[in-house]
């Protein structure tokens, strides 16, 4: 194992560098004045005013959930800012500041002329608000709504009011109920009946100032019979500070409609030693709320210091079924405390999870979920697969699922194994002259292959290339 | 203080009683009881006094008189009439008041039984052949009391004993039954212990069982689980000594009311160990089956090899079945695996018996009592093995449907 070690060196985290960009920011703290501050300039209307209010008076009663197996030194809320946005007003993409497309372009993000080519919408959101979304003039025309949310608050505030926070209530946890006060921008996603989104969607999710937190919040609907692919990216420059992103995501599915929600995290992990890196916070909820529908998460996560998340279905509409594919890695001082969870409530109702758990270096990487089979949940079917993958002597690979059943007619079944890189799989690939390096890559990545599998191609290759990234030096 | 807890450390020595009042019952937030509500027990008004048990005939003489060698409890205390120990020699010494064994911090339960009763400390210098029967009797007279028992056993090293606890209750007993024991097992030593009740739908059990295992010893653990109102084993083993080993085959059968919550932590501390754990259960009528097995693997446990398989069969809408397979692994020269699943009962195997003029009643009790019985075939001594299998037939209600 030795040999694996010390194969990983380290290289930099290429999404580190910082825009200067004359930047608003509001004074740092956190009071009915700062939630009042944020709705008034994104010039919200007054019930949605109200319930932010209200969100922040429930998250005042709330205490920070202590169960996840992360060590986090206490976060000072005061001491974070909880709005920041490039100064310059813009009112479209084209007005926007050629620095803040060149950070774009350097993080390959396609938001003109390549964006036609790589044939996906983006939603550029910076700090707390979003720059621009492509496309939007093309999807109108099917009827599909891509915008951000704050732009959905003005120009479809009835779908909005209807929808937001159904699924994840303001008081859902400690960090939706911060989310649900002082969120900022995030996408929103709107497809039609029986609309297939000639497209797919993405957001790009970008933290630039200093001492602020990420809030955003995304809204995704699916009428009846509609599918969308949506796909989500983020990174962070390098600090020594930790930086909070605390996320609210909430998927709607009516009858036969098809939600798919790709994520590669890549928020920046912190160095070797553990300083720095962003507390990545997330409340992910899908419901099935129509007959066959479905819901997919597919997430690969390599950074964030810290990484709570649990991107969850719930299985209401009779049919309906939800996915779950995950690759988590911690490296270095990283700390993952991950999973999912589905709750059946309809009648042959389906879910699947594939979790794929690696640990290097000192990481600590866990896998948390909920199976619940209802009273009513007749014919319901799970099955979850956890397998981690050790990387060294001082990490460590965790496994809580809980399952939980009320019928008799439901099958749940639930493996998991923890296993190191053995020693007779990388002798027999470095005798057929392959070099450690790529041994380990090519064993991480037959590891993982199930996930990414369900990834959209292009997602797919900067998956494996950032697993490849993150694990350098990890081994050897 | 809730109304549990007050009764429950009533009966602790006046200097003790004052450490006892910062002790904390589970709460409803508590992780580790979150399928045991301990809301029932806390509403009832229990017995402030200990009871006194005195020599009263019981119904259970006869059973008990027919299993020797044994060692006896009444209400919680050491019976030393009823007990015989005679055919053991010296291979056994009994001290039936020790100072108490240390009860772990997050076990209220055990806490309270260790400073409420006094601790029968059995020390066993010697191996013995056939088990030893330990019969803890819950007496008519317990109505409404809390009835506490603290049990420390030590094997010296090399020494093998096979040790079969009965919990003995009346059937309409409403007692609950608080049990704390501590085992050492020295170097090389080799305990097999067997766990099985007949105790009433009314009665409450807490039980704590912790182990420290030394170097090349070896644990089995087999536990038919009937349930009760509440009924909670909490099994805590560290593998302390390096090849040391731990085995665990246990159902649970619950219906009616029945509740059962069959909670093991196994942590591996030391190289080269090893632990196994095979659980079924199954959940008929309104029964609530519940399983949590830890493994956890600590920093330097290289070699260690941990399994943990729990299948479970859920019978009835108003049955319910809760499972939790946890591993936590700080070691990377680990082999660690677990599954649990929750399904129904074979319906081919069903219409195969059927076909073949099995009513339907018999059949499903054939293919129940076929499931539940695969972990206790692999219970090794004979002796315990038999008296597990019996356990079973009894615990299964004849009006299965």
């Amino acid at each position: 194992m030795s040999e694996v070690e010390t194969l990983i060196a380290n290289r930099k985290y290429e999404a580190g560098f910082s825009t200067d960009i004359e930047t608003e920011i509001v004074p740092k703290g956190l009071g009915e004045d700062t939630v009042r501050l944020i709705s008034a300039k994104k010039n919200e209307p007054e019930w949605l005013t109200e319930w932010r209010l209200a969100a922040y008076r429930h998250w005042l009663t709330m205490t920070p959930p202590e169960w996840a197996k992360l060590a986090i030194a206490p976060i000072d809320f005061q001491d974070i800012s909880y709005y920041a946005a490039p100064k310059k007003n813009f009112k479209s993409l084209d007005e926007v500041d050629p620095k803040l497309l060149e950070t774009y372009d350097k993080l390959g993000v396609p938001l003109h002329e390549r964006a036609r080519l790589a044939g996906v919408a983006v939603d550029a959101v910076f700090d707390s608000v979003s720059l621009g979304t492509t496309f939007k003039d093309e999807l109108a025309k099917v009827g599909v709504i891509f915008c951000s949310l704050s732009e959905a608050v003005h120009s479809h505030p009835k779908l909005v009011r209807q929808y937001l926070g159904t699924v994840v209530p303001t008081g859902d946890n400690y960090f939706a109920a911060l989310n649900s006060a002082v969120f900022s921008d995030g996408s929103f996603v709107f497809v039609p009946k029986g609309v297939r989104c000639p497209m797919e969607l993405s957001t790009y999710f970008r933290i630039n100032a200093r001492d602020t937190g990420q809030f955003e919040r995304t809204l995704i609907i699916c009428e009846e019979r509609a599918v969308v692919s949506y796909l989500e990216g983020c990174t962070a420059p390098m600090r020594d500070e930790n930086q909070l992103h605390a996320a609210v995501v909430e998927l709607v599915a009516l009858d036969d409609a098809s939600i798919k929600y790709s994520t590669v995290q890549n928020w920046y992990p912190g160095d070797e030693n553990g300083v720095g890196g962003i507390y990545n916070f997330v409340t992910k909820r899908g419901e099935c709320r129509g007959a066959r529908s479905r819901i997919s998460w597919t997430q690969v996560e390599t950074g964030s210091a810290i990484t709570w998340k649990y991107p969850s279905c719930i299985l209401k509409g009779d049919g309906s079924s939800g996915e779950f594919y995950s690759v988590a890695l911690t490296h270095h001082r990283q700390q993952a405390d991950t999973g999912t969870k589905m709750i059946h409530l309809g009648r042959n109702t389906k879910s699947k999870i594939i979790s794929k758990g690696i640990s290097a270096g000192r990481g600590q990487n866990t896998y948390r979920g909920l199976v619940k089979v209802e009273r009513n949940a007749q014919g319901a079917r799970n099955f979850t697969k956890c397998d981690s993958l050790l990387i060294g002597k001082h990490c460590g690979a965790h496994t809580f699922p809980y399952i939980e059943v009320k019928h008799p007619d439901a099958v749940v079944e639930h493996e998991a194994t923890t296993s190191k890189i053995s020693d007779d799989q990388l002798f027999y690939c470095l005798a057929r002259g392959i070099s450690q390096e790529d041994a380990v890559s090519m064993i991480v990545d037959g590891f993982c292959k199930q996930v990414f599998r369900e990834l959209p191609m292009e997602f797919a290759v900067e998956a494996k290339k950032l697993l490849e990234v993150s694990l350098e030096g990890a081994v050897g | 203080m809730s109304g549990l807890l007050e009764p429950l450390i009533a009966a602790a020595a006046p200097e003790q009683r004052i450490a006892l009042q910062s002790l904390k019952l589970p709460g409803a937030r508590d992780e580790r009881w979150r399928y045991s509500s301990l809301r029932a027990l806390n509403q009832r008004t229990f017995k402030h006094q200990p009871i006194v048990t005195a020599q009263h005939p019981d119904s259970f003489t006869s059973t008990t008189a027919s299993l020797s060698p044994r060692i006896v409890f009444v209400d919680g205390h050491y019976d030393a009439a009823q007990s015989d120990i005679a055919a053991l020699g010296d291979a056994i010494t009994l001290n039936p008041s020790a100072s108490s064994a240390d009860a772990p911090q997050q076990w209220p339960f055990a806490i309270a039984a260790a400073a409420c009763s006094a601790t029968l400390d059995i020390r066993m210098a010697a191996s013995t052949a056939s088990p030893i029967h330990l019969v803890s009797i819950t007496t008519a007279m317990a109505q409404d009391a809390i009835v506490q028992q603290s049990l420390r056993i030590e094997l010296a090293a090399n020494v093998e004993a096979l040790v079969v606890h009965h919990r003995l209750g009346d059937a309409d007993s409403n007692a609950l039954a608080n049990h704390w024991r501590a085992l050492v097992l020295a170097d090389g030593a080799k305990l097999h212990w067997l766990e099985t009740a007949d105790e009433g739908e009314r009665a409450s059990i807490v039980i704590g069982t912790r182990a420290v295992l030394g170097r090349s010893s070896h644990l089995d653990i087999g536990e038919v689980a009937t349930g009760a109102a509440l009924y909670r084993h909490d099994i805590d083993i560290t593998l302390a000594g390096a090849h040391s080993q731990l085995a665990i085959r246990g159902c649970t059968m619950v219906a009616k009311r029945r509740h059962a919550d069959i909670h093991i932590d196994v942590r591996h501390r030391a190289r080269d160990t090893q632990a196994d754990i095979v659980w079924r259960g199954i959940a008929d009528q309104r029964g609530h089956s519940i399983f949590t097995g830890q493994l956890t693997v600590e920093a330097g446990a290289d070699g260690a090899d941990a399994a943990l398989s729990n299948k479970n069969l859920l019978l009835s809408r108003q049955a319910e079945v809760d499972t939790r397979p946890i591993l936590e692994i700080h070691a990377d020269e680990v082999k660690a695996a677990h599954g649990a699943t929750v399904g129904r009962l074979d319906e081919q195997a069903l219409f195969y018996l059927r076909s073949r003029g099995i009513d339907e009643a018999e059949a499903r009790r054939i293919l129940q009592v076929a499931f539940a019985r695969a972990p206790l075939l692999q219970i090794a001594p004979a002796e315990l093995r038999d008296i597990a299998l019996a356990a079973l037939a009894r615990s299964l209600p004849e009006d299965v449907t």
